[in-house]
């Protein structure tokens, strides 16, 4: 059988006597020959069947993320997009099934093209492009580094697109790691693909150029507020988390309220007052120092204290706990006890800390017997923090310090809102 | 009557029939009940950039119209999957089964492998912006039906979601209904070998009465959709979307053949004359306009654009086809935009009060006496997005009937512009479902049903019912045939009876409502029946107690020994000497009514007489 290329024109001819036209498309079947047809639809031919393929014409080449040629205006204030990865900018390419890459601003416009008439976007980033799960520390450092250079030029603001999963560590990493920070630095993502008319890009990108130019100098994560297409929330960087696997709002504050909201025309209205305000003159420091060794445990009925034993045999500094209810674990009175695997941790120098599994709330250690016995062992508790942001902070702290005693400090310093004092019931599951 | 060859008429019908079961991604159910309203989502639907670099042009069109879509999900009947919140889950089978059994019927190419497409909707009926469909058969050599015009190809047939209800539209807000959007829908795609419009209400009755035939095929109402697509010589495919109405289907294919040919005579009236007029904010002409309506738009900042067509006077006054003037059809295309409507010289202008400022605006738009002005008041953004409508319209005129998809008016069997037809790059692959190989293992558990002609045919012979009752039978009730198999004493002939007549009839001269009457009530009925316990005359009486919920007490009904209804009439007789058999009769049945059989009774009247 010949070769074809995709996009190209060919003719089919089953053995049976059966002519079919349309464009090919590589097949990830080796049994199944895959053709577009005229009206658009894509059928499969099973390559048993098929006498002969010819090529009719080459077809054309199909621009797999379209690109708007949209003339950036000059007088506009100019902002920098990093882009990571993710679903917001990435595009299945109809022809090979393979995944293309957000690379240029027309690219950008043509998600959204009234941001032509908000911004002027000066530069596009590239550090690396991969699906969020795919990253880890040293994925932060580069976007903190990038984002740092971007702050410290003429731009209002930088922008970072990035995959959902995972959107959440990174914004808490980078606001430990940015510090003085002087202008807005917004995160944003899709969670609907951008080839649909529904998706929640166009939004979200609106919003987020409008979050550039504010005032609020604070890593937030900007994206739908609700299901529907109203407005967006600016959300703390180290209080806000995934909570939904598919739905557009799925960011959402905990232990907090967002900090603004923002609807596309550009009106933004502010929930908090608490944040810091826009310096363009300072320049942002950023401080990358992180240490590796750390792990993010969860205790549930019957977890096995020995997964403690392997991170200390693997000579790990630090470790998180989600703890149950106001922060607990198995104690003396359960069959396998969490407080000798914990004593023998700290007794290593390994800082070992609980946060809450509920999510919501903060953790009281005083309240049952079982916390104290917890508390007696060396459990450090971390308030309300979020389980990631907390993992997130102890290797940033780790990377600071290697006294016990004044990583325990630190641990507990409030440095980006990672804390809250003051929780409301209008927080949960807000 | 027209000379449907002489026109070049050429039509074709696509017919969109849904199933029951469950939607086809998502496990909601499809009885469309609309409940409880459970939730409420907002969407903005965005023109997204195809594979060639350009927006879809039906898109864009969606788009200038800045539209709001707000969608109301059901209880029981909408999920995140319906307001594309979720991945969709795996294809109902039974749907697939179903489409494959009716590609099989038709003798369509199944493809080897069958690949779900997203197929782009801009029009805010899919809250995704697309429709997940599939091929599930192909034209091929015999791929066709029979009619008394000759053959009607069948050339496609797919499964595809339904799209949304309309529930409401104001200005620029539109609400959706969840209930309907993700039903499975079976597609079917006719050549364009349908000859005249009575041609096609006959290929849609055969089609519909195929489709029928299968066991997960919804029926009543709104369940079957017709899209209708002709074209006449020198007009061009036209197609009309979601007509329901089988009966007048000939009358809406005609008008539309009638609108084509009109479009068709107005461009060789125009011959080739130009129209280099502009639209014009007129606004300061009307300050003092006596128009109440203008008056107060004017006041809170509205504007009055103001357009010539030249040599079009007289032409908005003709009827394009029966029931529309050419003026109501180019007012679709400022409508579209929002506008309530336009005015035109061409109108009575003193039921706007407008008469004296339409003498002004010719003056001063140096219109002459062949032309025709035409007005748009309405907010400026609306207002100049409508009369350039208008405008694009009326220069379409110089080349003939512009291609478009046109939404249907029931009331009057016209159709409406609805949008431009869509441009090819609509389609690409639905990417979080795995393709389906159509193998021998699917195939097997494929099977066709016997069709309501030919099971009508059978149940004439095989229960001896009239051809009437057979075909009533065989296309509303498939219970039937079990129900002869498990009450075998009582009759076919009555069960068709009680089936198809009785409660109809109860229902005309009893006024009761037959609807309450359930399967498990029949069968109850039939049981009793079955086992002599109540007899024919006593059918009456128990459905009616049915219907009222009475618990069913069959001695009630029970038969009368025969000596005692004998008994009883001799001794009438010998009471009321020389009474009258009827008189006999009446006092026999006023006390035994639903316990004796009526027949048997004036037997044995006649023998004691």
């Amino acid at each position: 059988m010949v070769k074809h290329s995709p996009g190209e024109k060919i003719q089919i001819t089953t053995k049976e006597g059966e002519v079919f036209e349309g464009i090919f498309i590589p097949s990830t079947d080796k049994n199944t020959f895959i053709i577009k047809l005229d009206n658009g639809y894509n059928i499969g031919i099973d390559i048993k069947k098929i006498k002969s393929t010819k090529r009719i014409s080459a077809g054309k080449k199909l621009n797999v993320f379209p690109s708007l040629n949209i003339k950036q205006s000059e007088g506009l204030p100019s902002v920098s997009v990093i882009a990571t990865g993710g679903t917001i900018s990435s595009r299945v390419d109809y022809s090979t099934g393979g995944v293309t890459r957000l690379m240029e601003p027309g690219q950008i416009f043509s998600l959204a093209p009234e941001i032509s008439k908000i911004v002027k976007i000066r530069k596009i980033e590239k550090p690396f492009m991969i699906a969020s799960e795919n990253m880890d520390p040293d994925h932060w450092v580069k976007i903190a580094e990038e984002t740092a250079k971007l702050l410290n030029s003429d731009d209002r603001g930088v922008l970072i697109t990035h995959g959902t999963d995972t959107l959440h560590y990174t914004a808490a990493a980078l606001s430990f790691m940015l510090k003085n920070l002087n202008k807005p630095v917004v995160l944003t993502y899709s969670q609907r693909s951008t080839d649909r008319g529904s998706t929640d890009t166009a939004l979200n990108l609106k919003c987020s150029m409008h979050a550039l130019l504010s005032d609020v100098a604070e890593v937030m994560l900007v994206g739908h507020a609700e299901a529907s297409d109203s407005f967006c929330y600016g959300l703390r960087g180290t209080k806000a988390r995934k909570m939904h696997t598919s739905m557009r709002n799925t960011f959402r504050p905990v232990n907090d309220k967002p900090l603004i909201k923002i609807n596309g025309e550009g009106n933004i209205s502010f929930i908090s007052h608490n944040y810091n305000k826009r310096k363009d003159a300072e320049k942002v420091e950023v401080d990358t120092a992180f240490e590796k060794k750390i792990a993010l445990v969860k205790y549930y009925p019957g977890a096995d204290p020995c997964i403690l034993d392997y991170y200390i045999g693997k000579k790990y500094r630090g470790i998180i706990i989600e703890a149950t209810g106001l922060g607990h674990v198995a104690t003396d009175n359960a069959k396998k006890s969490w407080l000798p695997a914990i004593k023998k941790a700290v007794k290593k120098g390994i800082l070992i800390c609980a946060v809450p599994q509920t999510l919501y709330g903060t953790l009281d250690p005083l309240v049952y017997d079982e916390g104290r016995k917890a508390l007696e062992a060396g459990l450090l508790y971390l308030k309300d923090i979020l389980p990631e942001v907390a993992y997130v902070k102890i290797g940033w702290v780790l990377g600071h310090t290697k006294n016990f005693e004044k990583a325990k400090e630190m641990m507990l310093m409030n440095y980006a809102h990672e804390f809250n004092d003051r929780i409301t019931p209008d927080m949960f599951l807000f | 009557m027209l000379d449907y060859e002489e026109l070049g008429f050429k039509c074709g019908l696509e017919l969109h029939q849904q199933l029951s079961g469950k939607k086809l991604f998502c496990n909601c159910n499809t009885e469309l009940k609309e409940g409880n309203i459970v939730f409420t989502i907002k969407r903005k639907i965005k023109p997204v950039v195809g594979e060639t670099g350009e927006y879809d042009i039906a898109s864009e069109f969606e788009s200038a119209r800045d539209r709001t879509f707000i969608y109301q999900g059901y209880e029981g009947e909408s999920c995140l999957v319906d307001v594309d919140c979720e991945p969709p889950k795996k294809m109902n089978k039974d749907a697939l089964h179903t489409a494959l059994s009716v590609a099989k019927f038709f003798k369509l190419r199944i493809p080897d492998t069958i690949l779900v497409m997203r197929k782009t909707v801009s029009d805010g009926s899919a809250p995704s912006a697309f429709q997940r469909t599939m091929i599930t058969g192909l034209e091929a050599k015999d791929s066709k039906i029979e009619t008394s015009l000759g053959d009607v190809k069948i050339i496609q047939l797919n499964l595809e979601e339904d799209a949304c209800k309309k529930i409401d539209e104001t200005d620029n807000v539109v609400t959706y209904s969840l209930s309907r959007v993700g039903i499975p829908l079976l597609e079917l795609a006719t050549g364009p070998q349908i000859k005249t419009p009575e041609h096609a209400l006959e290929v849609a009755k055969q089609l519909g009465m195929i489709f029928r035939s299968f066991p997960l095929v919804k029926r009543g109402l709104g369940t079957i959709r017709q899209d209708i697509n002709v074209s006449i010589k020198e007009g061009t495919r036209i197609e009309i979307k979601g007509w329901q109405d089988l009966r007048t289907l000939p009358i809406l294919i005609e008008n539309e053949v009638e609108r084509q040919k009109f479009l068709v005579n107005f461009k060789k009236f125009l011959n080739n004359r130009e129209i280099n007029t502009k639209p014009e904010d007129v606004s300061y002409l009307f300050k003092q306009t006596r128009s109440k309506i203008i008056y107060n738009l004017l006041k809170e900042n509205g504007k009055v654009y103001a357009l010539v067509l030249p040599h079009f006077a007289g032409w908005f006054k003709k009827e394009v086809c029966k029931g529309k003037t050419f003026g109501r059809e180019i007012s679709e295309y400022a409508k579209a935009h929002g506008t309530k409507g336009m005015i035109h010289s061409d109108e009575d202008l003193s039921k706007y009060d407008l008469t004296q400022e339409f003498v002004k605006l010719r003056e001063h738009m140096k219109a002459g006496n062949d032309d025709l002005i035409v007005l748009v008041a309405e907010k400026e953004k609306m207002a100049v997005n409508a009369i350039n409508a208008v405008l694009e319209r009326a220069k379409y005129c110089l080349k003939g009937v512009p291609e478009e998809t046109r939404v249907p008016n029931h009331f009057n069997a016209t159709s409406s512009f609805a949008r431009p037809l869509p441009g090819s790059n609509r389609m690409y692959p639905e990417t979080d479902q795995e393709s389906i190989k159509v193998n021998n293992g699917l195939m097997d558990e494929i099977y066709i049903p016997e069709l309501i002609s030919e099971r009508a045919v059978r149940f004439e012979k095989q229960y001896n019912l009239n051809p009437d009752i057979a075909r009533q039978i065989a296309k509303e009730y498939y219970e039937f045939e079990e129900l002869t198999k498990g009450y075998k004493n009582v009759e076919p002939k009555l069960i068709a009876e009680i089936l198809l007549n009785i409660p109809k009839d109860m229902k005309k001269r009893l006024n009761l409502d037959i609807n309450k009457l359930t399967y498990d009530n029949y069968c109850e009925l039939f049981s009793y029946l079955n086992q002599n316990k109540i007899t024919k005359t006593a059918i009456v009486d128990v459905l009616t107690d049915m219907i009222k919920g009475e618990k069913i007490n069959v001695t009630k009904y029970q038969n009368v020994s025969e000596t005692l209804i004998e008994n009883a009439i001799k001794e009438i007789v010998a009471t009321n000497k020389g009474a009258p058999f009827n008189a006999v009769m009446g006092m026999i049945m006023d006390k035994y009514r639903g316990k004796v059989d009526g027949s048997r009774v004036a037997e044995i009247i006649r023998k004691n007489l």
